[in-house]
This record gives C-alpha cells, sequence and structure tokens, in this order.
C-alpha cells in the first residue's frame, strides 16, 4: 500500500501531512481530537474528506493552517512545498495564510464582516499580503468577480454582507480567498448551509478553479454526493482517524473498512434510476 | 424482563444524576479565585455585623461624653476609636454594616420582584403591551429621582421603610428592561415553540421556561445591583435623607466622618474602607458569576 | 372515526404576507411567505414539503399549528374550521398534532432533565394521572424511541443530537396524536443518525397509527420515505404530486432543477 501512494505523490506534490496529531486542554482533561494522520495533495487535485461530527476532520485543516483555538496544540509535520507549516512562527505562518493558501469556512453568514463594505473586505487582502495599493486591489477584485460569476458591478462592491444572499456571500469568500493567487483553498463544508441549487452552483465554481486554473481543493463534507461530484481522491475519518483512503471511484463503489460501508448504506437510494 | 424486573430497573436509572447547568456554573465559579476570596470577605463580613456588636462592650448608642473623638486603641476598647459623642466606632461600622446590607438586599429583592414580573410580561406578550408598559418605563426613567425622593421624605417624615421604597422604585426600571430584552430573545428558541404547540398556558410558560432561563442573567445583574442600592442609601444619608439617629448605616458614617477627616482621620477611613471592600466584594463575585453563567471557553 | 383515506387536514387559499421593515427612506414591501397555498392530508399518508429557503414550507407548519397568526385561508380539521374553534377546542386540536423541529438542542429547555421535558405534555392534558402512571408512561416512551432509562434526570446537553431529537420525538407522540409535523428532523443530523431516526420515525408511525408532514430540503429523504409531494416556491405550491410521479416524470422546471441539482453520490469512473 505505502509504495503505491508514493507513486501516485509525484513531482507535483504541494502538501504532505505526517503524523499530525492534535490536542485540546478542556475542563475534563486532555482530549486528542486528531490521531496520527498522513495525508498528500498533488498540484491540481482534489482531495475530498468525508466524516460526521468528532472525526477530526475540520480541526486537522484548522492545525496546518495556524487556525485552532488557544486550547489546541499539534504535533507533526506538514510540508507545503519544502515549508513546515506547523513548526513555523506566527509570523511566518501569516505569510502563507491568506495568500498561498485559503480557507473558506462554512457559514457564509457569519464569515463576512458585517460593517465593512465587499470592495473593502475584497482588497484587504490584497493590500495586506501583496503590498498592492487601492486601486490595483479593487482592479484585481473586480477580476475575482469574474471567477465566481458575480456581476462587476459597483453596486456589489459597495454593498454590505447583509444585503447579500447565502450563496452570494459564500461566493465572495470564495473570491477574496483567490485574491492573492492561491494554490491550495481548503474549503470547510462550503455549502452545507445553502440550498441544493445555490449548492450546484458552488460547486460547479470549485470545478473550475480546479480544472480550469490548476489550484488545489481541500472539500470537507459529511455529504457523500458532494464529495461524489468534486473529489479525485478522498480520506474518511472517524474518531480522529483516516479509516480509508484512496480514489474516489475506488472508496465510494467499493468500500474496504466497515465503517466507509456503514456510511454509505446510511444514504437515501439516489434519485435518478 | 417481567414486570418486577422492569419496575426495579426503572427504580435505578432514576437515582442516577444528571449535572445540570448551574453544577457546571458553580465549578467554574470555585475555580476563579477573585470571585471565593471576596465570597468569603463577605460572608465574614456579614456575619461580624450580625454577630460581632453581642460581643464588644459598647452600644452602638453609648453615648460617653469622657471619651469623644478618641483616636483608636487597644487599651481603651475602643478599637477603632469614637466619634463626636463618645460613641465607639467599630460597633457603629458593624450596626451600619447591617442597615447597609439589609438595604442592599431588601430594596434589590423588591426590585428584582417587581422587575421580573413587569419584563416577562412586556417582552412575552409584546405588541402594543410591550409598547405601552415601555413607555412608563421610560417616563420613570427621565423622572429625576433624587427630587421624587425628597418629596417622599418631606411628607411622610424620615421613615426607613420610605428608604426602601425610594429605592426599590428607582432600580425596578433597570431590571424591568433588562428582563424584557432576554425574554425577547428567549421567545424566539425552538423549545418555547415547542411548549406552545403542546398547548401549554402562557403563565406556565413564563414560570416554568422562560424565568429558570433567566435566572443566569438576573443573578449577575442582583450582585451588581446590590452595591449600587447600598450607594444610592449612602447618597441619600450622605445627603441627610437616609436613615435617623441613632441609626446609622455606612453612608451615614461616612458622611460624619468626611466633616471631621482633618481632625478625625478614623472615621472616615473605617467606614470608608468597609464599604469599598464590600462593595468591591459584590463586583468580583458578579464578574465571576458571570464568567461562570456564560462562559466563553478560554 | 377516521377512515382509511379519509381527509383529516384541509388547508385552503392560505396566506401569510408581512411588510418588510421599512427604513426611513424606504417604502415598506411585503414579503408573501405563504402566498394562496392549497392542499388535503389524507389520514395514514406521509405527506412530503420539499422547497428551498424562503419558501414557505416552515411556515405553513407553523400556521396549522397557529403558532403564527394567518393572513388569510382556512384551516379545516375534519372539516371543522379551526378558526371557529373554542379555547377547549383548540387545546384539543393541540394535543392530535404535534411537532418535531430541527435543531435538536434548541427544542429541548436546557434546564430541564430529560424526564421532565417528556412528562410536560402528560402534566397538560393528562394531569389527573398519578406520578406513577405517568413515569410508566414516560419510560415506555422512552423504549420505544429507543433511549436508555439512564438517561432520565440528564440535561440536554449531556446527550448528543441524535438523543435530542428522540427526546423530542417521545414528547411529542406520549399523549397519541394523529398527526405529526417534521420540520426538518434530520438536517442538523450526521449521516449515520439521519438514517437512524428516519427509520424509527418510519416504525413509529406503524406503531402509533400516525399521519405524517415531512418537511425538508433534502430530495433523496422526501423520495425515501414520502407518498406524496408538494413542491414550493416562494409561497406557491408548485408541484403537489404522488413521489414516483413527481420524480419519475417531474413536469415543472423548477421541480426539474432541483433534482438535477441534487450531487449524485455514485463517483463516475475516472
Amino acid at each position: 500500500m505505502q509504495s503505491i501512494q508514493k507513486n501516485i505523490k509525484n513531482s507535483n506534490l504541494l502538501l504532505e501531512v505526517n503524523n499530525l496529531n492534535v490536542f485540546f486542554d478542556t475542563a475534563d482533561g486532555k482530549i486528542q481530537a486528531v490521531k496520527d494522520v498522513n495525508l498528500f495533495i498533488n498540484k491540481g487535485e482534489c482531495l475530498g474528506i468525508v466524516g460526521e461530527s468528532g472525526s477530526g476532520k475540520t480541526q486537522t485543516f484548522f492545525s496546518i493552517t495556524g487556525l485552532l483555538s488557544s486550547n489546541g496544540y499539534c504535533n507533526g509535520s506538514a510540508i507545503f512545498k519544502d515549508f513546515d507549516l506547523i513548526s513555523a512562527s506566527e509570523d511566518k505562518k501569516r505569510e502563507y495564510l491568506g495568500k498561498s493558501i485559503g480557507f473558506i469556512f462554512q457559514d457564509p453568514m457569519t464569515s463576512l464582516t458585517p460593517h465593512m463594505k465587499i470592495g473593502e473586505q475584497l482588497s484587504e487582502i490584497a493590500t495586506f499580503h501583496d503590498n498592492l495599493s487601492k486601486s490595483e486591489a479593487l482592479k484585481r477584485a473586480l477580476n475575482v468577480l469574474d471567477i465566481v460569476k458575480l456581476p462587476k458591478s459597483r453596486n456589489l462592491i459597495n454593498s454590505y454582507p447583509h444585503e447579500l444572499s447565502g450563496g452570494m456571500k459564500q461566493r465572495i469568500m470564495i473570491a477574496i480567498s483567490l485574491m492573492c493567487s492561491p494554490e491550495l483553498i481548503i474549503a470547510d463544508e462550503p455549502t452545507t448551509a445553502l440550498d441544493v441549487t445555490t449548492q450546484s452552483e458552488i460547486l460547479n465554481i470549485f470545478n473550475d478553479l480546479q480544472k480550469g486554473m490548476g489550484i488545489s481543493i481541500v472539500l470537507i463534507s459529511h455529504n457523500i454526493g458532494v464529495i461524489a461530484e468534486t473529489s479525485d481522491r478522498v480520506m474518511v475519518m472517524k474518531g480522529g482517524k483516516v479509516v480509508e483512503k484512496g480514489s474516489t471511484f475506488d472508496v465510494l463503489t467499493s468500500p474496504k473498512d466497515e465503517y466507509t460501508k456503514h456510511l454509505l448504506s446510511c444514504i437515501p437510494p439516489w434519485l435518478e434510476g | 424482563m417481567n414486570k418486577q424486573e422492569n419496575i426495579k430497573a426503572i427504580e435505578i436509572s432514576k437515582t442516577l444524576k444528571g449535572r445540570s447547568l448551574w453544577v457546571d456554573a458553580r465549578r467554574r465559579l470555585f475555580l476563579n479565585k477573585a470571585a471565593v476570596i471576596s465570597l468569603f470577605t463577605l460572608i465574614i463580613i456579614s456575619i461580624v455585623s450580625v454577630f460581632g456588636p453581642f460581643f464588644l462592650q459598647y452600644n452602638f448608642s453609648d453615648t460617653d461624653w469622657g471619651s469623644i473623638y478618641q483616636p483608636p486603641s487597644f487599651e481603651t476598647g475602643h478599637y477603632l476609636g469614637t466619634d463626636g459623642n463618645g460613641r465607639d466606632l467599630l460597633v457603629r461600622i458593624l450596626h451600619g454594616g447591617r442597615l447597609s446590607l439589609s438595604i442592599g438586599l431588601i430594596a434589590t429583592f423588591v426590585s428584582v420582584f417587581i422587575g421580573v414580573l413587569y419584563g416577562t410580561i412586556a417582552g412575552f406578550f409584546g405588541g402594543k403591551l410591550d409598547i405601552f408598559m415601555m413607555r412608563i418605563v421610560e417616563i420613570l426613567y427621565a423622572m429625576p429621582y433624587l427630587i421624587f425622593v425628597i418629596i417622599l421624605m418631606v411628607v411622610f417624615g424620615r421613615n426607613i421603610y420610605f428608604l426602601f421604597i425610594a429605592i426599590g422604585a428607582v432600580e425596578w426600571l433597570t431590571m424591568a428592561r433588562i428582563v424584557r430584552g432576554q425574554t425577547i430573545s428567549l421567545k424566539e428558541k425552538e423549545f418555547i415553540e415547542t411548549s406552545k404547540a403542546l398547548g401549554q398556558s402562557n403563565t406556565l410558560i413564563i414560570v416554568k421556561h422562560i424565568i429558570p432561563n433567566l435566572a443566569g442573567p438576573i443573578i449577575v445583574y442582583i450582585t451588581l445591583m446590590v452595591p449600587s442600592v447600598i450607594i444610592l442609601e449612602s447618597f441619600l444619608s450622605f445627603l441627610g435623607l437616609g436613615v435617623q439617629e441613632p441609626l446609622t448605616s455606612w453612608g451615614v458614617l461616612i458622611s460624619e466622618g468626611s466633616r471631621e477627616m482633618e481632625t478625625a482621620w478614623w472615621l472616615l477611613i473605617f467606614p470608608g474602607s468597609f464599604m469599598v471592600i464590600t462593595l468591591a466584594s459584590l463586583n468580583f463575585i458578579g464578574d465571576g458569576l458571570r464568567d461562570a453563567i456564560d462562559p466563553k471557553e478560554y | 372515526m377516521k377512515g382509511k383515506s379519509e381527509e383529516i387536514l384541509s388547508v385552503d387559499n392560505l396566506k401569510l404576507y408581512y411588510p418588510e421593515s421599512a427604513g426611513l427612506f424606504k417604502s415598506s414591501n411585503t414579503i408573501k411567505a405563504v402566498d394562496d397555498v392549497s392542499f388535503k392530508l389524507i389520514n395514514g399518508e406521509t405527506l412530503g414539503i420539499v422547497g428551498e429557503s424562503g419558501s414557505g414550507k416552515s411556515s405553513i407548519c407553523r400556521l396549522i399549528l397557529s403558532l403564527v397568526v394567518k393572513t388569510s385561508g382556512k384551516i379545516s380539521w375534519f372539516g371543522n374550521d379551526l378558526d371557529g374553534y373554542t379555547k377547549k377546542e383548540m387545546k384539543d386540536f393541540r394535543k392530535k398534532v404535534q411537532i418535531i423541529f430541527q435543531d435538536p438542542y434548541g427544542s429541548l429547555d436546557p434546564r430541564m432533565t430529560i424526564g421532565s421535558i417528556i412528562k410536560e405534555p402528560l402534566d397538560i392534558f393528562n394531569g389527573q394521572l398519578s406520578k406513577q402512571e405517568k413515569e410508566e408512561k414516560i419510560f415506555q416512551l422512552m423504549n420505544d424511541v429507543g433511549l436508555s432509562n439512564d438517561l432520565f434526570n440528564r440535561y440536554p446537553h449531556e446527550l448528543s443530537g441524535g438523543q435530542c431529537q428522540r427526546v423530542g420525538i417521545a414528547r411529542a407522540l406520549i399523549n397519541e396524536p394523529s398527526v405529526l409535523i417534521c420540520d426538518e428532523p434530520v438536517s442538523a443530523l450526521d449521516l449515520s443518525i439521519q438514517a437512524q431516526i428516519l427509520d424509527l420515525l418510519n416504525d413509529l408511525k406503524s406503531k402509533y397509527n400516525l399521519t405524517l408532514i415531512f418537511v425538508s430540503h433534502d430530495l433523496s429523504v422526501i423520495k425515501a420515505i414520502c407518498d406524496k409531494v408538494l413542491v414550493l416556491k416562494h409561497g406557491i405550491i408548485i408541484e403537489n404530486r404522488n413521489t414516483d410521479d413527481l420524480f419519475n416524470n417531474p413536469k415543472d422546471d423548477y421541480t426539474k432543477k432541483l433534482i438535477s441539482s441534487v450531487p449524485s453520490p455514485i463517483p463516475l469512473a475516472k
């Protein structure tokens, strides 16, 4: 198994995580949320992470990007293009996060700053990371809005988050993450809070980003359908551990692990045919 | 399982207690050092105020013209000194404590009772009733309470019960506003909707579901209201509108002490210290309770 | 007494309009949450109501239960207009029509134990029962919904989402209602728990002879358990048909779009 994995990893390797453990200090003692997780992502591929609540799927990626809450800590290595994210200092991490690595959170309703206009929120990240002037940042913002299929209108740039629908807000989140041309986007349950028709549109955008722009995507979801339609490879997590991984087709059509089989049996029979 | 075994199993199940949110809150409170120390301090001051005078040789109203304005001394038994009438300061401070603390408690209790009733009704039923009730609150808020108190005192004489009424009449307004706000946000929660869907009467919904869930913010606010009431009473006493001689409160003592500040410093420092320590303790406890009841972890 | 295919609930031209909050310079718009909705509920069936956010599906549930005041229209129970009901008749209606909500924790009072939560409806409608009799009923319901006896004195925050939802179901069924309205009951639950709760609802439906109204945005769940489906969009019924008919032969473009938007869990071979 190991050698086959190594063969799939190639010179296009973007992120390699080894022996990742995440712990939390709580009132009830020390809790281990992520146990010895290994994963890798190549350039231009989409890795799906499937798991239920408590599986550790979100904490795995929070720890890599330095978003763990203050009572959490981790060990292991997460090499992103020759640079270990876990042992890096806060400043170094901040250089990567937002620039080379974008993060999209689950709830678009609360992820945007309520009192800032959309245009400002988009430009902020470019002026911070790439030292662009305000007008240059705005130009880039308009380009990015095009990618996420939002109108390049003055109206939109000047509106506030509460004036937009959930789907539009999520597109803005994706747009913000695209501002500094990231190589990897991590999306944590990006469509869970959205209607099914909006979800379909957002997933199409992710497809375009991956196939059209070559951006690697990590898509975390508990919805098997979402994973099936977007991911090249998939990792199933339970109780902080990876219980199965492989190509999406293999894992979803011929699952080997009992838990994976159980999960797949819980899906209601699909609609067409 | 036959019926007997079933009943036995149920009996055992009933003995297993869950861990209520109060237990969690209590645990968090006791982890807060400042709050625990303050709690002890407050308890000690209360006990000493209530029982202390019985163990001291002097009475709070005994005048002794031979020992006026005496500084604190161990030998004479006037541990904290005497005032202009030769009365022992320590005993008067303890009696003052009894009064200040009981006013704090009773007036707060009265204003909580009125405020909670008023606030939950306005918040729960909403609509025109709410608007009407809150207009009344706003109008009362706008009234200068000091003038109201002076009028009361002048008309009815300086009776300690009117002091309670005057203070209660002012403080319930804030409580009503807070309770109304909390009720409005609670009202939207699904478990309240479920109770309505179950056919529960409005009165019982307020009593069984809304008030117990308000208890957290109300308790916190009470611990912050008590110092405010004590200060209000002290202020009124300072102005000469509070309790009458020979009864005393910390406010009265501080008022007298401030006049003799330059020659008899102990008359201001000691009552002032008791007051400050008590108020600080109440505030720490209030902070601790707020953190314990509504924690934002780490 | 109800016959097998008798119409038990009838909704006619139901409307719920309310004014959007007007700003200082904006004029007030009217939001039509439910716009002239009519349908019938047949005894013993599972009626699905599907729609996206803003479709009005949750509003319909609340209107049926009179938790929200309708703007116009008629709701009839066994042919009797609810508007004409006295307080006592309304209370009786509430006993017969119960609801479970989406948020498993939100629908339980966090300060009450599981036992007292399930007991509350008994106190309201069957207050005359002795403490012993009430407890027997509570434990029997807990058994029926798959909750262990040990949870009797526990609090909602000590239970998992699935367990809390079971408590909600136990509470809804303890007075043996005829209709159970389920407003997105599994949307907030993990996949494996969803399956468990759906199976449970199916079992309880036969055991308690229930008629279900099942509201969801998840088409696959609707297809799996409902006999008839109402498709809602912006407060209007787009389609009202048998489940099989609807999915095999969707007529409206919106329905077709909904169905085609659902991602397939069967991956394409690469």
